[in-house]
C-alpha cells in the first residue's frame, strides 16, 4: 500500500485531471442545443407535422408540449446535478413535480377529448421507429458524455434520470414531426414505458458512472 | 449539507446555500480553485489539508487501520477525479464530504464482503470434529536395543523421550549439557534405527 503523502505528491505533481466543468445550468443549455439540434435532424426526413399551425393554438396541445419539454430539461438537470457532489437536494427532484402535472394534463385531455384519448394507433407504432430512438438514445449519448466527466458519487440515479430525459425529449420532439401519435393515452403509455426502461436499465449506471481505478503506487 | 467543521466561529457565516461556510472551507475553496488552474503547489496543499477531513469521515466506521488508509486513499483518487466539479464561489464542506462519505459506503460495502468471506478460526472446532482412527505402529519392544547403545546415548534417550523429562532437568539430573543431550539422543536414535533394521532384517 503506497503511503498517502506519496500519493498526494504524486496527484499534485501530476495536476488536475481535466479543465473545470461549467456550471450545471450552462451544460444542461449545451444538452438542450446538442438535442434540439437531433430533432431537426430527424425533421430532415419526416419533415414537420403538417398541421403543426393549427395546433400551436391550442392551449391543451401546447401545455402538454410544455411539460413534456420542462420534464425532460428538469430531469437532466437531476442527471447533472447528480454528477457533482455536494449539491442541493432539491435539484434533485425537481424533475418530479413537473412530471406529475404533466400526467394531470394528459389524464384531463383525456378526459375533455375522450374521443381522442382512445384514437389509438396500431401497436406496433406507438412510438415512431426512426425519430423516437434518434432523439432518445442521441440526447441520452450526449448527456452520458457530459456526466461521465463529472463525479459518479449516484451511478443508478444518475442512469434512470438520463433514460428519462432523453425519452421525454423524444416525446417533445416526435409530436413536433408526427401528427398521429397526439392521443393522451398513448402518450401516457409512452411516458409510463420510459420511466419503466429507466428503472430497469438503472442498475447499468454502474457499469457506465465509475470511479476510475488508478494505480496508487504511481509510475 | 454537510459543514466542514461542526465548530462554529465568531467569523463562521451561511453561505449562498444556507450553510456553513468557515473560513477553513474558504481557504480551501480558494486552494481548490488555485489547483483547478494549475497551481500544483496549491493542489498539494489542498489534498494535503483533506486528509484530516476524510480520515475522521472513516473513523470509527473502519475498524482495521489498514482499511482506514485504504478508504483515504480512494477517497483522495475520487477528489482527483472530481476536480473539475467543484465551482468557485460554492462552499468545499459538502462537496468533500459527499464525495467522502460515498466513497466510505464503497469502503464499508468491500469491508463486510471481506467479513462474509472470512471467519475467526476456533482452535475448539477440531476438538468437536470427529477424527479418523490412525493404525497403531506395531509395537516393538527397545529395551534390548537401547541397552546395545553407548551408554551416554542410553542416558540421554530414557531421559527425554522414556521418561518425558524437559532438557534443562535432564541435564541437571545428569550433569551434561544441553547441547551434549542433544547431540546424544540424536545419535542414539539414529543408532536404535540402524539396529531396528538389522534386527528386522534378522527375522
Amino acid at each position: 500500500m503506497a503511503d498517502v503523502s506519496h500519493l498526494i505528491d504524486r496527484l499534485s505533481a501530476e495536476g488536475p485531471s481535466a479543465r473545470r466543468l461549467p456550471p450545471p445550468v450552462l451544460r444542461l443549455l449545451r444538452w438542450a442545443v446538442l438535442s434540439v439540434g437531433l430533432m431537426l435532424l430527424a425533421t430532415t426526413w419526416h419533415g414537420v407535422r403538417g398541421d403543426l399551425s393549427l395546433v400551436v393554438t391550442r392551449a391543451d396541445w401546447l401545455a402538454e408540449q410544455g411539460l413534456a419539454l420542462v420534464t425532460a430539461l428538469l430531469a437532466g438537470f437531476a442527471a447533472i446535478s447528480f454528477s457533482v457532489p455536494g449539491r442541493r437536494g432539491w435539484e434533485r427532484l425537481i424533475w418530479l413535480p413537473a412530471a406529475a402535472f404533466w400526467m394531470l394534463v394528459l389524464w384531463e385531455s383525456g378526459h375533455q377529448h375522450e374521443a381522442a384519448a382512445h384514437e389509438m394507433p396500431e401497436l406496433v407504432h406507438l412510438f415512431c421507429p426512426w425519430c423516437f430512438p434518434v432523439i432518445s438514445i442521441g440526447s441520452a449519448l450526449f448527456l452520458a458524455a457530459d456526466m461521465r466527466r463529472a463525479a459518479p458519487v449516484a451511478p443508478v440515479r444518475m442512469m434512470a434520470l438520463l433514460l428519462i430525459a432523453g425519452g421525454g425529449m423524444a416525446v417533445f420532439g416526435e409530436r413536433m414531426i408526427h401528427d398521429d401519435l397526439d392521443a393522451p393515452l398513448l402518450v401516457a403509455i409512452q411516458v409510463m414505458a420510459i420511466v419503466m426502461l429507466g428503472i430497469m436499465l438503472a442498475p447499468l449506471g454502474r457499469m457506465l458512472f465509475r470511479w476510475r481505478r488508478a494505480d496508487r503506487s504511481g509510475p | 449539507m454537510v459543514p466542514l467543521s461542526h465548530h462554529s466561529r465568531p467569523s463562521d457565516r451561511a453561505g449562498p446555500d444556507g450553510c456553513l461556510v468557515t473560513d477553513k472551507d474558504e481557504d480551501l475553496g480558494r486552494l481548490l480553485t488555485a489547483a483547478q488552474e494549475g497551481d500544483r503547489a496549491a493542489y498539494g496543499a489542498f489534498l494535503r489539508a483533506a486528509v484530516p477531513v476524510v480520515r475522521a469521515v472513516g473513523r470509527g466506521k473502519l475498524a482495521r487501520p489498514v482499511d482506514l488508509e485504504d478508504f483515504v486513499q480512494d477517497t483522495l483518487l475520487a477528489l482527483h477525479q472530481a476536480l473539475p466539479t467543484f465551482q468557485p464561489g460554492r462552499p468545499v464542506g459538502p462537496w468533500l464530504g459527499t464525495i467522502a462519505r460515498n466513497r466510505l459506503s464503497d469502503a464499508l460495502r468491500r469491508t463486510y464482503r471481506r467479513r462474509a468471506m472470512e471467519t475467526e478460526f476456533d482452535d475448539g472446532l477440531a476438538d468437536t470434529v470427529p477424527q479418523p482412527e490412525v493404525d497403531a505402529p506395531p509395537s516393538v519392544n527397545l529395551g534390548p536395543l537401547l541397552s546395545q547403545l553407548p551408554e551416554r546415548q542410553r542416558l540421554a534417550i530414557e531421559m527425554l523421550k522414556v521418561k518425558g523429562m524437559s532438557l534443562k532437568e535432564a541435564s541437571e539430573a545428569s550433569g551434561v549439557s544441553v547441547g551434549a543431550l542433544k547431540v546424544a539422543v540424536h545419535r542414539g536414535i539414529a543408532g536404535l534405527r540402524q539396529l531396528l533394521r538389522k534386527d528386522m532384517d534378522h527375522g
